[in-house]
């Protein structure tokens, strides 16, 4: 009687759980795209492999994308590498030819990862104008952030379109779509300093200028550079 | 009889200093906050948030995993278990007991490394609280509810330390596997590959339905009722291990 009773109560939660996992497979959305349905876009994918393993996917973005900032942040034209530095800069013309893949690492890990497009398309596109590959980043990054009413989904769209303006260096329209881009508050100042520069482009000193003080408030590590701009706007708006 | 059971474990477990595991996260938690607050100012919240949510659930695993294989184990081999085993005790209740004092000890954990991870967030960075990082929590502990019991059931099913603990961390990563197990199933078509990706996908804990931490920074909100059917799977999963884990416990002649 006690065996009957054990299996019993073991074949009920059984199907209690089996039951439970069918409604939750019905309705649940993983967060992710699963490896099968994608390619590796590195040749050493262990972060990759450790992310996806051990469900550390976005922790494992999250340190890709600090190697790309210390990519791009290393070492300025003229200044030697770090000994033991794991990526090249371009030997030809310093431009910094791993930041696309880099940025493709950290959203493949994932695509939900915005400032990833954000900075990522601004460098490459604006400061580097390999404008291709900033389209590229960006459409996927549109693609998986679709929701009309997140801000985040419209910046990117804007940021889009401000790159194909900067392209046929049609600076008006740039600063149109740019401002909608930037939160003077929030932005990373990469997107702040490509709005600072495209003001400058278009004429617009006295704007350049103040969206140069707000910069230099909010990244005071930046403050040699700020002055240096500054000064040169000051001398232009003089002349003016 | 299961209270003073699972009392005596938190005391063992305080005993054996399992909160240093809390100094480790503290000291872990400052160095990134330091490190990344200066190499990725835009993101240090994310980061922060990301690196402290891992931590949680790591520190937390091998804590738990380790004061489940170790909670019988260590009792037979001390052969203490002869002494609890004359007193009217139903051996049920001395495995729940054992079951519940791990997880009230993993829980007082995970309350402390969350007030560090909140303190840090809210002093390093201009984070604002976020309801999702609580359900985040949450779903750790649900999954550290699972691999504690099939921790516990290991090592009565092997009697063997290193075994449990390599068993219970293999049932982890394939957990956190599951939906690539479907996919794979589904697209696979020799019959005996599919059958064992299918009954693999089914008999191990899917704990990517747990693995809230990853979905935080996605624009859908996840809904409350897909919450609670995640939980309550956790439930009847953890039920079923400990059911086998308590047929096991009580075949055992002391």
């Amino acid at each position: 009687m006690r065996k009957v009773l054990v299996v019993l109560v073991l074949l009920i939660l059984l199907v209690a759980l089996w039951r439970l996992r069918a409604a939750i497979d019905s309705e649940y959305i993983y967060p992710f795209p699963p490896l099968a349905t994608m390619h590796f876009v590195s040749d050493n994918p262990y972060l990759e492999l450790g992310g996806l393993f051990l469900g550390l996917r976005s922790l494992a973005a999250d340190v890709v994308w600090v190697k790309t900032l210390q990519y791009y942040g290393g070492p300025t034209e003229g200044e030697p590498e770090m000994p033991g530095a794991e990526y090249e800069h371009d030997s030809e013309q310093w431009a910094y030819q791993q930041l696309f893949p880099l940025c493709e690492r950290a959203v493949w890990l994932d695509p939900y990862f915005t400032h990833v497009y954000n900075i990522g398309s601004a460098s490459i596109g604006f400061v580097q104008e390999r404008y291709d590959e900033a389209v590229i980043l960006l459409k996927e990054g549109i693609v998986w952030n679709y929701n009309p009413k997140d801000i985040h989904y419209w910046r990117l769209n804007y940021a889009l379109a401000a790159l194909g303006y900067d392209k046929v260096k049609d600076y008006a329209h740039v600063i149109n779509m740019l401002q909608n881009v930037v939160d003077y508050e929030e932005s990373p100042m990469i997107l702040l300093r490509v709005l600072a520069n495209t003001y400058e482009k278009n004429n617009d000193y006295r704007k350049a200028y103040t969206l140069w003080e707000v910069i230099g408030r909010r990244f005071p590590s930046q403050a040699g550079q700020v002055r240096n701009k500054m000064a040169a706007l000051a001398v232009k708006i003089g002349s003016k | 009889m299961i209270l003073p059971i699972a009392e005596y474990t938190v005391k063992e477990n305080i005993r054996g200093k399992i909160f240093y595991i809390l100094l480790m996260f503290i000291l872990v938690m400052v160095g990134a906050a330091l490190v990344f607050s200066s190499l990725s100012p835009d993101t240090e919240a994310r980061v922060i948030t990301d690196i402290g949510l891992a931590c949680i659930e790591l520190f937390s695993f091998m804590a738990g995993i380790f004061a489940a294989v170790n909670l019988v184990l260590q009792e037979i081999e001390n052969r203490t278990i002869y002494l609890l085993m004359t007193r009217p005790l139903h051996r049920w209740e001395y495995i729940l007991g054992r079951y519940l004092g791990v997880l009230v000890i993993l829980f007082i954990n995970i309350l402390l490394m969350l007030s560090v991870l909140v303190l840090l967030l809210k002093f390093a960075s201009n984070w604002q609280w976020d309801a999702m990082l609580f359900w985040s929590v949450i779903t750790i502990f649900f999954k550290l509810i699972i691999i504690v019991s099939v921790a516990l059931t290991a090592s009565l099913v092997f009697t063997s330390t290193v075994t449990a603990i390599a068993f219970s961390f293999m049932v982890w990563i394939i957990g956190h596997f599951s939906n690539e197990l479907r996919i794979l199933s589904d697209k696979v078509t020799a019959p005996v590959t599919k059958v064992f990706l299918s009954a693999l996908y089914y008999l191990v804990p899917n704990f990517q339905y747990l693995n809230l931490k990853d979905k935080l920074y996605i624009p859908e909100v996840m809904p409350m009722h897909i919450i609670a059917l995640v939980l309550l799977y956790s439930l009847v999963y953890t039920a079923i291990v400990l059911f086998i884990g308590n047929l096991l416990f009580s075949r055992k002649e002391f």
